[in-house]
């Protein structure tokens, strides 16, 4: 607080505007996010290795339509994102910010794909509250977490890492990130990966 | 709101408005301002320790500060949502803060 006083020494007044990205935090979420507490950070074994094909896999969408990661190669790189589970605060922070950046996937050929294992009415009610989200959403819910399994960020508790794998236009993963669940990764790391994907 | 402060000599002198992106990075925030065009500075708070000690409050949330003449300050308007109509929110400000 104090450096923004530092910068109005005269009479007057500071007016501080808080904004986020962070939909975790906002209004709209209000008394609808659960929050789990602190978990341990990582809790799986990868299965997949960069410079490895990534395991192919078909599944439901909220828009309905079933979605296999092939339907990509020779067209598009591929980012999946894994993050742990609907209405809680870290996760739904992290999809929206997608939406603000979608400039830089479209500018590095790149789709995006969003992955939990909640069903699909569950994904359906929450990303409804984070406006329209570009990319799909994608329910790893039956059997459980099946995807997640195959690349080894499936939990002990049931839930997915929360990962993200870089996957190029010939279906060989180029960067895996594992973070910490506790904390949203931050969008300069991903789009600095983008690009290095797109330059190779 | 920032675009009526700036249209005014009096109030651009002595009315600052900044914004603070909870949770954000410096990519982020400085993306999200490019994005959408924000005309006023806006800070990271990437660690949540602002968010923290203003006291975790849900966004967007508005807090405006009087500058004395002692230097000393004050909150005086602290409320949580966005504002539906910026002119009548500054004037309210300006009248509660008393520069008005």
């Amino acid at each position: 607080m104090k450096k923004f006083l530092i910068i109005n020494i005269v009479p007057g007044l500071i007016l501080l505007l808080w904004v986020a990205t962070a939909f975790g935090v906002s209004e709209a979420f209000k008394d609808n996010i659960y929050n789990p507490g602190q978990l341990k950070p990582v809790d799986s074994t990868l299965k997949v290795k960069i410079g490895e094909p990534a395991p192919d896999f078909t599944l439901p969408s909220v828009s309905g339509e079933k979605i296999s990661l092939s339907r990509y190669r020779g067209k598009k790189h591929v980012v999946i994102s894994f993050v742990p589970a609907a209405w809680t605060p870290v996760c739904s922070d992290q999809w929206p910010g997608y939406n603000i950046v979608k400039e830089i996937f479209d500018a590095n050929e790149a789709v995006l794909l969003g992955i939990t294992v909640d069903n699909i009415p569950t994904l359906y009610a929450w990303t409804n509250q984070m406006g329209d989200l570009w990319f799909p959403v994608l329910s790893d819910f039956w059997p459980h977490g099946a995807v997640a399994e195959k690349y080894g960020v499936l939990r002990s508790s049931g839930v997915s890492e929360r990962a993200l794998i870089f996957i190029d236009k010939n279906g060989i993963i180029q960067d895996i990130q594992v973070s910490d669940i506790n904390v949203r990764p931050d969008l300069a790391q991903c789009a600095t990966t983008l690009e290095k994907m797109n330059k190779k | 709101m920032y675009r009526i402060i700036q249209s005014d000599k009096r109030l651009k002198e002595r009315v600052k408005l900044v914004g603070i992106g909870v949770g954000n990075s410096a990519f982020e925030v400085g993306y999200f301002q490019k994005t959408y065009n924000i005309p006023f500075p806006l800070f990271p708070d990437g660690d949540f320790s602002i968010h923290q000690k203003i006291g975790e409050v849900r966004t967007p949330f508005f807090i405006c500060i009087r500058i004395k003449k002692d230097g000393s300050h004050e909150v005086f308007y602290s409320r949580v949502g966005g504002a539906k109509d910026a002119d009548q929110l500054l004037k309210k400000l300006l009248q509660d803060s008393g520069l008005l």
